[in-house]
């Protein structure tokens, strides 16, 4: 919790001037609300986005995609081969701010775990973009539809360089980082801290182990009815980063790229081998693959879960597939399994 | 930092042709000789595929390689002096350590054996007194299909001292009539494999089904799950833990793998 001593509250107006100075050095990224580009008619569509000014972003509304985009670029370049030769493209990469829910700084940590130090090797690109982020907090009065972040217990962060709430005509905010206190009024007032989600509207329980026997369940065969493999869910993911390489050679056959690009477990073929021999051909088995490692099998590797409860993937389903719902039969199925014996 | 996914520019010194699908490419690319590891190798616009390294030698590696993808088939039209781009290698390797003074039985099937090879070689090539016996079991679709004719009639020809080898070849079928050996799965040939028991150690690799059928007969013949390793074959983009298309559940057949002991493996489903 942040020292009450520590806020500060400055205007709307004193915000415009913060912020020019502040994008002088930083790009900042926060969640932006597009009337009429929503998935239904007259719906918005809420999502990160580079911003011009702290009164452009939405404070209140959960975004329907995340951040990961802004570390994990849809497409990113690796390499260029000029002469045939793998050279490194030497992009100049400005400072960045994002500004994040709890549960969306979570999901960072999830994938500085990954990538930073999983199995020994460091991810050259992810890493370089990673050193140059800064976050910032926002904080969420309720649980949002769909949210389960207390159970997975990634509603309250400590991980962050400021914390900033929009209120009447202005602004409050606690700077910790010292690069970003010189942009910030120092004039300290007693205002709340960053404030938590306690309760979930739904809470879940999360399976502490998981035996072989959940494989075998007709639970799968009734997802394989359902899932049609579109990977949204992968896509709006937070924690989701799996990528696939492809090499680009421009029309003019002047020096191409080698980029990565996201790739989904849920989509068909993401494990088929030359020759054609596949793995998880149904897509209840891709489900249970993917709901897996993120409740389970990243735990057991990291130490910490993978999902960290947005509901970002209930939100965007086209078959209202639920991970609440499955979590909750997996837990029937383990309850069902110890009774049994 | 160092930036793992940047390859090197590697050349070609020769190219064995087995068959006319399954070549191989000794590359000028020295690495320290660790049996079962693999590397990531690409040409620019063909894109990247891990292979097996098939054989150490002072030059440096060779890469046993079929012809059946969109990638394999750009490295099909390779010379002596191309080039290939290569990282790695990566995975870990066979645990040489467990196999001292015991019994060995290597299953291999098809195009698999190309991964084992380094360790028969290492046993034949004066490591024999590392064993008690070694048996290897390899399997081919048709004797078309056999790779590594020379060496494997090396192999035969070679003796552990005092100790035993023995190299058996078979074939699913010989529609041609020309084969003069073994005809059925490696599966149905482990019967006949010497001394075979709780003391044996035994590394099975090759096809899913083939792997799975070896290691109930293996099991059935009493051999300890702890004492049977498969390597892994899977989809890999990045070589590193990282792309995440290899996973199994919580491991990563990259960087855990692509050697498993069967007590870990039986867990894996994919």
């Amino acid at each position: 919790m942040a020292d009450k001593s520590k806020m500060t509250r400055f205007s709307s107006e004193q915000g415009n001037t913060i912020f020019n100075i502040l994008s002088r050095h930083y790009i900042i990224i926060a969640p932006v609300e597009k009337p009429g580009k929503g998935r239904f008619s007259d719906t918005s569509q809420v999502l990160y986005e580079q911003v011009d000014s702290f009164d452009e972003i939405e404070f209140f509304k959960k975004t329907h995609l995340s951040a990961k985009s802004v570390l994990l670029p849809l497409r990113q370049t690796m390499f260029s081969f000029r002469d045939n030769k793998p050279e490194e493209i030497d992009d100049e990469i400005r400072p960045m701010i994002i500004f994040l829910r709890s549960c969306d700084i979570h999901a960072i940590k999830v994938l500085d775990a990954h990538f930073l130090n999983g199995g020994g090797y460091t991810d050259f690109y992810y890493s370089r973009l990673r050193q140059k982020v800064k976050l910032f907090l926002i904080e969420c009065e309720k649980p949002f539809e769909n949210c389960f972040c207390v159970s997975f217990q990634t509603n309250k962060t400590d991980d962050w360089a400021a914390f900033m709430r929009k209120v009447k005509d202005g602004y409050e905010v606690h700077v910790r980082d010292e690069e970003l206190k010189a942009y910030f009024p120092r004039n300290a007032e007693n205002v709340a801290g960053p404030r938590f989600v306690e309760q979930d509207s739904c809470p879940i329980k999360i399976p502490q182990d998981i035996d072989a026997s959940i494989f075998e369940d007709d639970i799968w065969k009734e997802y394989t009815l359902r899932c049609i493999a579109c990977g949204r869910c992968t896509v709006v993911c937070p924690t989701c980063s799996c990528f696939s390489v492809q090499d680009i050679l421009p029309e003019d056959k002047s020096a191409g790229e080698r980029k990565r690009l996201w790739a989904s477990c849920m989509v068909k073929k993401f494990s088929i081998l030359a020759g054609n021999h596949d793995f998880r051909i149904k897509e209840g088995d891709r489900l249970r693959y993917r709901m897996l490692h993120k409740i389970y099998d990243f735990r057991k590797r990291q130490g910490f879960n993978m999902c960290v409860g947005c509901g970002r993937c209930d939100d965007v389903c086209p078959e209202y597939i639920s991970m609440f719902k499955c979590v909750e039969k997996i837990n029937h199925i383990i309850e069902a399994h110890s009774i049994n014996g | 930092m160092d930036n793992i996914y940047l390859p090197k520019l590697v050349k070609v010194l020769d190219v064995r042709k087995h068959t006319q699908i399954e070549w191989s490419f000794l590359l000028d690319y020295k690495v320290e000789e660790e049996s079962g590891r693999f590397v990531m190798v690409s040409l620019p616009y063909a894109g990247e595929i891990p292979v097996s390294i098939s054989g150490f030698d002072s030059h440096g590696i060779e890469l046993t390689i079929r012809n059946v993808g969109q990638v394999t088939s750009r490295f099909f039209k390779l010379n002596t002096e191309d080039i290939l781009y290569v990282r790695g290698p990566y995975g870990n390797s066979f645990p040489l350590e467990k196999f001292q003074d015991e019994h060995l039985l290597i299953i291999a099937g098809g195009s698999a054996l190309a991964a084992v090879k380094p360790v028969i070689e290492r046993y034949i090539n004066g490591h024999s007194s590392m064993l008690r016996r070694l048996d290897v079991l390899a399997g081919f679709k048709s004797p078309k299909h056999i790779l590594f004719r020379e060496d494997i009639k090396r192999w035969k020809n070679s003796r552990i001292s005092d100790k035993c080898i023995d190299i058996e070849i078979t074939v699913d079928s010989d529609e041609d009539y020309a084969w003069m050996g073994s005809i059925g799965f490696v599966v149905n040939f482990i019967k006949n494999v010497k001394d075979i028991g709780e003391d044996t150690r035994a590394i099975v690799i090759g096809p899913p089904l083939m792997m799975k059928n070896s290691v109930r007969e293996l099991l059935a013949y009493k051999v300890k799950e702890e004492n049977i390793w498969l390597s892994f074959e899977r989809h890999m983009k990045c070589g590193v833990g990282k792309c995440g298309h290899c996973r199994i559940r919580d491991k990563y057949v990259c960087i855990d793998g692509p050697i498993f002991n069967y007590t870990e493996a039986k867990e894996l489903i994919d």
